[in-house]
């Protein structure tokens, strides 16, 4: 509960009409079901939300929060049990008001966004420039400013477009004791185009592999790189997911590739990398194609062993596209991928051949649109593993995902989707590969409440063999730490003292990062 | 200080107080004023780092980090306070691995980039070079610096090429950053095909943008892995001349955005006299016959169909370059393909290059979009005017960075060596311009020399933040003590 003067000054801060705390309201921020490790959908219940729309605003409420020692967590599109209130008696800045394109700089790349900008408003946008933007796989209808500041940024598109940590300039955060910093060139009133300096980069504060989900302020504003889109300023489209239909222009290509086996897929896969070609690339296996896409029909077929060993045959699948800005470019890339596939023994499928499906493929993985689909057959997802280091790395972290979530399959906890669901991105043209074992379930079934245990035995395995991060992002906050942490250099310590020299009252929501401490 | 636990620390003939060596650090080649250290401390291992650290800490005593061979630029090793202790990592030159299937080597701080770069095209790969750094320049040290590399389609984020490494923080604090802090040792890592890889974290901060770009400030770096690329196998370079940067603008941007070419910077007729010709003299001619800007690019290509992808990059930048009027030449004012590609894939010849022209040098540098330029350019002229300096003895670069969504431009002031007065005036023009080109907009994220203060007044709250920060990573305050400015509340 809130003390009714402290609510008062928070209302001064946004106006009448834009805070609440009534309970309807309130619950609308607890119900999570993705992603959250406890037995019930609801979550804490805040003590009030307020829409700030200004920068101003925010800081108006973090310096209430701060005189009245009450803590807030920041909120953008809500999307996954991440922006859920940690606590009760905190209040949740909803930033849905601040929802500008503030600027897209077309000749340097880059757009300035406020947090209730979508991953598909921008890209709607930055296509009429010539420009586009890394959609992470979470969807379309997530904030561009959330993922790029405080959570991860792994999509379809890495390959050219990268990962969201790495795509960020200039950014503007009320710290957690209420200033106001503009990291970077904005900080000196130099223009959006860097976010480093001057001297040590405070983007390595702000954020890492994941970041701080809400622990350390809030994010106001964020210049983001955008990427060549050599394709139209609007692809016309007529339906909705599946029923999709496009016109694919002709200088945008795509493919699956079939692998007859891991290491093929693998080597061919540094080929590509090395060949600098590529828009989209990503291990898309059969099993996981026909969840999204049938799940009725793989819930009464999986269990057959003529499916079985025909989705086995094609589990190194590969979703691969080209977007190319000359006819000499498109020739070049067809021709060097025609070829890898030839010296790995692969097969390539031309999407183009296939015309409604290609539609669906186009939108599925350039708008990230795919997504959605996770939920078809159970209701709800989860992933494990998320090994984030070189292409090779990641082959037997697969079989331990595969091996781990099988176990879990026969006893009717999860889902049978053949098991291999590991969806496996490379970014940056293979600087480093990404490989995530989704779960799909429906949690009102009681047998099916034990996806967390499958990422707690992976994580477990993945420390004793020595064998890399496992953190999936359901795991980012204190548990996965006090796993991690010893056998990582302690990284641990040093949140806990970010936390405490930014925010030494604990008051930016730390259940998702860490308390302050020494 | 205490020359004797130092000694114990690394071994007597590991310390020096020998006074010519001393006196090597009180000045470079910038205008920075310091002192001489007391000692000059060589270890040879991460262990002995921690100690020296943790001796440091106890006698408060400042620690200032070297990881190249002289000579010095922009003031970074200059010690500030008497009481310092340089810690000389050039003996520090292990090359732990290179991996050639994931294009990367671990190195120690003490690695040169000519060295590197013999050892790494064994394996048919390529070092991301700076342009033309002196021979005994760190390849660690220079990424620390943020000095920018030649192929901006490689510079993604402001970290490349730099990925992971292992950090001695001011607390004494060993660190290791990115993938490589675990599970496991290196060796472990290796075994399981991880091979320091991917630069963020661990977890949810990344302190290695903390590390980079702080001079030394925050931590030792006692190794690091670097992202390498393939060597071509088959490659062209080409100069598209003009008369003013502005003319370049629309090609360069058009270029960038498709990431076409390898190699790409442009540079006036000064620097690129500098850089090809040989002694004054022939500096002096050349200048006189090249053009004013030169765009200097190279296309390659790499395994598959190298002529391929030659062909078809070299006739679409041939298109982009013929819409705006301009010509892409193999040679051009007697400068052949083979002297740039010289100056593409080689360090610098002794002595280092910008001591050719007139023997002596002073360079600013900051970040800007790349149309900001035309007007620094305009602003340097009008200042060096009223400097009574030469504006024709400015060498100018202009570096894309960040895959062409800023630029690293570099204005070299070259002047007679012998002459104090060219010398004042030099630091003259240098102190005005630097005031001018930021009340302009250019960024300065890389303060240097004298005028390291100066980008912090202009951003008060970044600066408080970073002195939460420096405080947590340095909390004695002992590594090289003034470089940073960290202002604490
Ligand atoms: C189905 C599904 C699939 C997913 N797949 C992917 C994927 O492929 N790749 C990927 O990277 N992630 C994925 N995720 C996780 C995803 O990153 C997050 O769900 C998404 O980025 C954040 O959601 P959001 O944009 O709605 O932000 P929110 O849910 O609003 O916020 C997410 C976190 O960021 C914090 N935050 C938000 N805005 C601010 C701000 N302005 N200032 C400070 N902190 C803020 C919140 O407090 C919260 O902790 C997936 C999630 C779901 C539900």
């Amino acid at each position: 509960m809130l003390d009714d003067a402290v609510y008062r000054e928070f209302e001064e801060v946004v106006g009448p009409d834009n805070i609440s705390r009534e309970p309807a309201i309130l619950d609308g921020y607890t119900y999570q079901i993705v992603f959250n490790p406890t037995p019930s959908p609801w979550l804490n219940r805040p003590a009030a939300v307020a829409l700030p729309c200004s920068t101003e605003e925010v800081q108006g409420i973090v310096k209430v929060c701060n005189r009245h020692h009450v803590r807030f967590k920041a909120h953008s599109t809500g999307w996954g049990v991440f922006n859920a209130p940690g606590y009760e008696d905190m209040i949740i800045l909803d930033l849905r008001r601040m929802n500008r394109i503030l600027q897209i700089d077309e000749n340097n790349m880059f757009a300035l966004v406020e947090p209730y900008i979508t991953c598909n408003q921008l890209q709607a946008e930055a296509m009429k420039k010539g420009l586009n933007c890394h959609i992470i796989g979470a969807g379309p209808n997530t904030s561009v400013l959330a993922s790029c500041t405080s959570v991860g940024g792994v999509g379809w598109t890495g390959i050219s477009m990268g990962y969201n940590c790495r795509n960020v300039l200039g950014v503007e955060w009320v710290l957690p004791t209420g200033e106001v910093v503009r990291l970077g060139s904005p900080g000196s009133g130099d223009g959006w185009f860097s976010g480093d300096g001057p001297g040590p980069s405070l983007r390595g504060i702000m954020r890492g592999l994941f970041g701080a989900m809400g622990g350390l302020g809030v994010f106001t504003r964020v210049a983001v790189k955008l990427f060549n889109w050599p394709g139209p300023k609007r692809i016309d489209a007529r339906g909705l997911m599946f029923d999709i239909k496009a016109e694919v222009p002709e200088n945008i290509k795509l493919y699956i590739l079939l692998f007859p086996d891991m290491q093929r897929f693998l080597d061919a896969t540094y080929d590509l990398g090395d060949a600098e070609i590529g828009w989209i690339h990503s291990r898309n296996p059969a099993g996981m194609l026909f969840t999204f896409l049938f799940p009725g029909l793989m819930r009464e077929t999986a269990g057959r062993p003529a499916m079985r060993s025909a989705m086995e045959s094609i589990k190194h699948m590969v979703s691969f596209g080209i977007a190319a800005s000359s006819p000499g470019e498109l020739a070049y890339q067809e021709k060097v991928v025609r070829e890898v596939i030839a010296r790995n023994d692969g097969v390539l499928i031309d999407m183009g051949k296939l015309p409604q499906f290609e539609s669906f493929m186009l939108f599925g993985l350039m708008r990230s649109t795919l997504s959605a689909f996770v939920f078809r057959a159970g209701g709800n997802f989860a992933s494990s593993l998320v090994g984030e280091e070189t292409t090779d790395s990641g082959a037997p972290q697969v079989d331990l995902g595969v091996r781990i979530k099988q176990e879990y399959i026969d006893k009717g906890a999860l889902i049978d989707d053949m098991a291999d669901t590991v969806w496996g991105s490379i970014y940056e043209n293979n600087l480093f590969a990404h490989y995530e074992s989704l779960m799909t379930f429906d949690s009102r079934d009681p047998r099916q409440q034990e996806w967390i245990k499958v990422d707690e035995e992976v994580v477990d395995e993945l420390i004793d063999r020595k064998w890399g991060i496992g953190i999936g992002l359901s795991g980012a906050g204190t548990v996965v730490h006090k796993k991690f942490g010893p056998h990582m250099c302690n990284y641990d310590k040093w949140q806990r003292r970010i936390k405490k020299a930014l925010d030494p009252e604990g008051l930016s929501d730390p259940i998702g990062y860490t308390e302050p401490g020494d | 200080m205490m020359i004797e636990e130092l000694s114990g620390i690394v071994g007597a003939d590991r310390v020096s107080k020998e006074k010519a060596s001393l006196e090597a650090y009180a000045s470079d080649n910038s205008f920075t004023e310091g002192c001489a250290p007391s000692a000059i401390v060589s270890p040879v291992n991460a262990e002995q780092v921690v100690e020296i650290i943790n001796l440091a800490a106890r006698e408060k005593a400042g620690l200032v980090p070297s990881s190249s061979a002289p000579p010095r630029f922009r003031g970074d090793t200059v010690p500030e306070r008497e009481d310092s202790v340089v810690v000389d990592l050039t003996g520090m030159d292990r090359i732990i691995k290179i991996n050639r299937r994931n294009k990367v080597a671990l190195i120690e701080p003490g690695v040169t980039f000519g060295r590197l770069a013999r050892e790494v095209a064994k394996e048919g790969l390529k070092v991301l070079m700076p342009l033309l750094p002196r021979e005994g320049k760190s390849v660690v040290g220079s990424y620390l610096e943020r000095e920018p590399i030649l192929i901006p389609k490689y510079h993604w984020d402001v970290t490349d090429p730099l990925l992971c490494a292992e950090v001695i923080f001011g607390t004494g604090d060993m660190f290791r950053t990115g993938s490589a802090a675990g599970p496991g040792d290196l060796e472990d890592q290796w075994a399981s095909e991880r091979y320091q890889k991917n630069p963020m974290g661990p977890g949810q901060s990344d302190l290695i943008r903390v590390v980079q770009g702080a001079r030394g400030t925050v931590g030792l770096v006692t190794w690091a892995s670097v992202r390498l690329e393939p060597l071509p196998s088959a490659s062209r370079t080409f100069i598209v001349a003009a008369d003013s940067f502005g003319e370049l603008l629309g090609l360069v941007y058009s270029m960038l955005r498709r990431k076409l070419g390898e190699e790409f910077l442009v540079l006036n007729g000064t620097d690129l006299a500098a850089i090809v010709g040989g002694d004054r003299e022939e500096i002096e001619e050349l200048k006189g016959r090249l053009p004013p800007w030169s765009l200097i690019y190279r296309v390659a290509g790499f395994k598959y169909f190298p002529s391929d992808r030659v062909s078809y990059q070299v006739n679409d930048i041939g298109d982009l370059a013929g819409a705006e009027g301009l010509e892409p030449c193999r040679s051009l004012a007697g400068v052949s393909e083979e002297d740039i590609g010289g100056v593409l894939d080689g360090t610098s010849g002794e002595p280092y290059w910008k001591f050719g022209y007139l023997g002596g040098f002073a360079d600013i540098f900051l970040i800007a979009t790349l149309e900001m330029v035309p007007s620094f350019l305009e602003l340097m002229e009008e200042e060096a005017k009223k400097a009574e300096y030469p504006s024709g003895n400015i060498g100018m670069y202009v570096q894309p960075i960040q895959q062409g969504r800023s630029c690293h431009v570099e204005f070299t002031l070259y002047y007679d060596e012998g002459d104090e007065g060219e010398r004042q005036k030099v630091r003259g023009l240098c102190d005005s311009a630097i005031r001018r080109l930021m009340d302009s907009g250019g960024f300065f994220s890389r303060p240097f020399g004298p005028w390291c203060e100066l980008p912090f007044d202009r951003c008060p709250d970044t600066a408080m933040l970073l002195g939460k920060i420096g405080k947590m990573l340095d909390p004695d305050g002992i590594l090289n003590p003034g470089k940073i400015p960290y202002r604490v509340v």
